[in-house]
């Protein structure tokens, strides 16, 4: 859902107002609507929350849920937490990048995906594990996450 | 019109005993996030559907896994005599045993049958004789899982949810009367910190405006941390209860429950547990028909680790960059919006119910001198058993290593890594004598923290694994304080160094310095980031000089890559060609009949070795090796840039009334218009 239509954002975010706690909740909204945190949202947010953009700006770009660019179709989730990191996680991360071409965090075209950060979630018995586009593929290793990856970049 | 506790807890009676005691045999699902990882939701929805079509006389729902998530997924079946059974692991294979087991046709227990929950049948063994149970003595914190589903109020109020709240209402308790209850029970923070939960009250207590507000901090960031996610999902209503008490103790008006987004089921089911409580008047204004009133709601965090520390979270709520600050001022003299703040942990807000129930001197009955009652601890790392225990303080080490099967694949135990990044990591010769008790790792230069407890064994080189933990904090500091993010960039350049076979003689030294530099943060993240680091040093002298000086890494699985390399050690292996085609790099070649491994662009992954293992090796000779200096790029003309920055380079049209948040000095300059 790409059409960031003012009218459209304004009606997602009829509950919020200033001064109330609601800036977070607003660009979670937004995000999950259309993906992405646009430059159109940023301004609307900042008109209806009476902050300036840059303080919307800034306070969004310090957390690590939102994106500002359309997301890609897979995003890949790898695990960071430490009883994933014990069995093999940076080589079952390394291993797909090497496949992708690409760095954590960067997003290809084609195959339109990314591996990014994410945090453990307590579900340590699955370690190691990655999330794709939110579901877990756990007990995971190097060999299966090269094959998961060979098959996103086969598949395009 | 609101209805008293009576009514409401004769009418969550009436539904509680036909839950657990049903007309037919139900079958539950243990729901949560582990379980939900595991494929609870395939299995579920199959037996859904076979139920349907087959038309059985049997029931489903929805509770809460035991805990023993090592044998996820968990099913419980309530049988019409009130008998509960756990089940597990289940897998699609089991559907047609349980509807059996459930309409009573098994003659013998299935062998996936863990134990009996709540009944009196001799054939199947109680749960509390289970291995993994051994260490609990009894479940307070998570009396209810299992035996409630997490969506349903009544289900909670009918297990004396809400009575503690109804009882100070009725004996009129003062505010100082509930927190000399909660101090006497000696209740300390479970965030970390241990800070007496009582004498915080007072601090807010005392405090005079008109909003008060009392936060719970769910953001429980620390990696291999997940006590506070089992709460959520598994009793959501104790947690309220506990900040209604809490309320009632330090006459805050109104709060906050901060969650982390990692936890979306944990959201939901706060968030229903929140709506359900409103409308039954337990909420909200005039509280079961009392003049007490007290608004509650859930702020989603957005993946900031340093948003648990108070000051961050504070900053977060009011709709800013979750940076901590310097205290003074402390929450309860300036917290959100300025206001008078009382911030505690979900763990610590969930003890509160039992101990206005029970009185404090129950509480006391499990602990140690130092700190009481049980904790909950997430037990995950190289172990054969990952899972939840409720534990009083005072727990060996040792034994909680043994109720999870030790070490996996029958290696040494090598190091604990104990609640989360800041709070230290120790060998086992010392982790290995200490009980579960604060001091007990503070004296060796560590912390217990909020209850992860990560065992690891020889596979993983301390070098390597404080390069990720370096990383980590590194990653997550909020970029106040100088001495935090560039401490951090420092400390992990030269792990990362290290790491890649060029540790330096002088590279102690500047890790000391370093570290004491850290200490002049801002906040506990900056000055407790170089805890790993300094029990390193200190405690693992060996690996440090060995990968620092010799040269050699001791790590198997988690290893350093620059003092490691591959070699082929049977040219004959068939499972070579299997190897040679999964590498991700194509640095495997097959030249002339012979495989070679080219260790210049081999990134470490593992995969080759997962592949052949007999055939090749990982070996550390002292020397550093070879190896690519980034990732390599091999379709590198199709990346699309990242960068957010150049989202807003436009100058923006908007003129705003701005209300500028952010800390109090600046409050001069509240309307401005730009
Ligand atoms: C970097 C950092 C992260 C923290 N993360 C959490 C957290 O996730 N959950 C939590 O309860 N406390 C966390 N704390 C501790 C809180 O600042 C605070 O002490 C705690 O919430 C107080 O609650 P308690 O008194 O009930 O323990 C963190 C502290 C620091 C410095
Ligand atoms: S110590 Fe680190 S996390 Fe804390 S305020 Fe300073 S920079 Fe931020
Ligand atoms: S470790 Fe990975 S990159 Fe290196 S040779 Fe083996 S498969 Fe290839
Ligand atoms: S460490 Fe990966 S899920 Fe906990």
């Amino acid at each position: 859902m790409n059409n960031y239509d003012k009218n459209n954002i304004l009606n997602l975010l009829d509950s919020v107002s200033p001064d109330n706690a609601d800036l977070l909740e607003t660009l979670h909204i937004i995000q999950e609507h259309f993906g992405y945190l646009s430059k159109e949202a940023l301004e609307i947010v900042s008109e209806l929350l009476s902050l300036s953009v840059a303080h919307v700006y800034g306070t969004a770009t310090y957390y690590a849920d939102f994106r500002f660019v359309p997301p890609p179709e897979t995003i890949i989730g790898w695990c960071s937490g430490p009883a994933c990191l014990l069995k093999n996680g940076v080589g079952i991360r390394d291993a797909m990048l090497a496949v992708f071409g690409t760095e954590l965090g960067e997003q290809l075209d084609n195959p339109s995906v990314e591996v990014c950060m994410a945090q453990c979630n307590g579900t340590c018995e699955q370690a190691p594990q990655i999330w794709v586009n939110n579901k877990v593929v756990g007990k995971l290793t190097a060999a299966k996450a090269i094959e998961l990856a060979r098959s996103i970049k086969e598949d395009i | 019109m609101q209805q008293d506790y009576y009514t409401l807890r004769a009418q969550a009676d009436i539904e509680y005993s036909i839950w657990s005691q049903p007309e037919k045999p139900r079958i539950d699902f243990a729901y949560d996030t582990s379980s939900i990882a595991s494929g609870t939701e395939e299995i579920m929805n199959k037996l859904n559907e076979k139920l349907i079509n087959e038309n059985h006389q049997i029931e489903t729902g929805v509770v809460a896994g035991y805990g023993l998530q090592y044998l996820n997924p968990l099913v419980q079946i309530t049988f019409t005599d009130g008998t509960t059974v756990l089940y597990g692991p289940v897998t699609s294979d089991n559907i047609d045993d349980l509807i059996n087991e459930a309409l009573g046709n098994n003659r013998n227990p299935l062998d996936i049958t863990i134990g009996m929950l709540h009944g009196n049948r001799n054939d199947i063994p109680t749960i509390d004789k289970h291995s993994f149970l051994q260490l609990e003595e009894e479940r307070r914190l998570t009396r209810n899982l299992g035996f409630i589903d997490p969506d349903l109020i009544n289900h909670y109020i009918a297990r004396d949810g809400y009575l503690a709240v109804n009882s100070i209402f009725e004996k009129k308790l003062t505010d100082e009367e509930i927190r000399k209850e909660i101090s006497d029970s000696g209740l300390a923070g479970r965030g970390g910190a241990f800070f007496p939960t009582g004498v915080k009250w007072g601090f807010l207590s005392s405090a005079s405006t008109e909003d008060k507000y009392l936060v719970c901090n769910a953001d429980e960031g620390d990696p291999g941390s997940w006590v506070n996610r089992i709460l959520m999902e598994g009793d959501p209503h104790s947690i309220i209860e506990g900040m209604i008490i809490g309320a009632l103790g330090t006459f805050a008006n109104k709060g906050y429950i901060y969650i982390r987004s990692e936890y979306p089921l944990a959201i939901s089911r706060m968030q229903k547990a929140i709506d359900d409580a409103y409308s039954l008047g337990i909420l909200g204004q005039n509280i079961l028909r009392s003049n007490f009133s007290f608004d509650l709601r859930i702020i989603k965090g957005a993946g900031a680790y340093v948003c648990g520390e108070e000051t961050g979270l504070i900053a977060s709520i009011q709709d800013s960059r979750g940076m901590p600050r310097i205290k003074p001022p402390f929450p309860a003299n300036s917290g959100v919006f300025f206001n008078p703040t009382n911030v505690n942990n979900v763990e610590s807000f969930a003890s509160i119910p039992m101990i206005m129930r029970n009185g404090s001197n129950w509480y006391k009955e499990y602990g140690v001198e130092s700190i009481s009652g049980t904790k909950l601890f997430s037990i995950s790392g190289d172990v054969k058993k990952a899972g939840i225990m409720e534990l009083p303080w005072g727990v060996k080490i040792t034994d909680v290593l043994e109720t999870c099967g030790g070490i996996s694949n029958n290696k040494p135990f090598k190091a604990l890594q104990a609640g989360g990044p800041l709070a230290g990591y120790l060998p086992s010769s010392i982790a290995g004598t200490l009980e579960l008790e604060p001091n007990q790792f503070k004296e060796h230069g560590a912390l217990v923290g909020s209850g992860g407890l990560v065992f690891i064994s020889d596979s993983a080189c301390s070098i390597q694994l404080n390069l990720l933990f370096s990383q980590f904090v590194e990653d997550e500091s909020c970029g106040r304080c100088t001495t935090c993010h560039g401490g951090n960039q420092r400390m992990t350049e030269i792990f990362r160094r290290i790491s890649r076979g060029n540790g330096r003689i002088e590279d102690k030294a500047n890790l000391d310095i370093i570290g004491n530099t850290l200490l002049y943060s801002n906040c506990v993240h900056g000055q407790a980031s170089p805890t790993i680091m300094k029990n390193t040093v200190s405690h693992f002298a060996d690996d440090y000089e060995d990968c620092v000086i010799n040269k050699k890494c001791s790590g198997d699985v988690c290893s350093c890559p620059g003092l490691t390399k591959l070699i082929i050690v049977d040219q004959f292996d068939k499972k070579l060609d299997e190897a040679m085609n999964i590498c991700p790099t194509g640095m495997i070649k097959k030249i002339n009949g012979k495989y070679t491994i080219n260790m210049k662009d081999c990134i470490r992954c593992g995969a080759c070795i997962e592949l052949a293992p007999e055939a090749i090796k990982k070996v550390s000779d002292g020397t550093t090796q070879e190896m690519p200096e980034f990732i390599p790029r091999i379709f590198s003309e199709n990346h699309k840039s990242l960068t957010p920055h150049s989202v807003l380079i436009e100058p923006s049209s908007i003129t705003t009334n701005v209300l500028v948040r952010g800390e109090k000095s600046l409050s001069g300059m509240e309307n401005m218009t730009i």
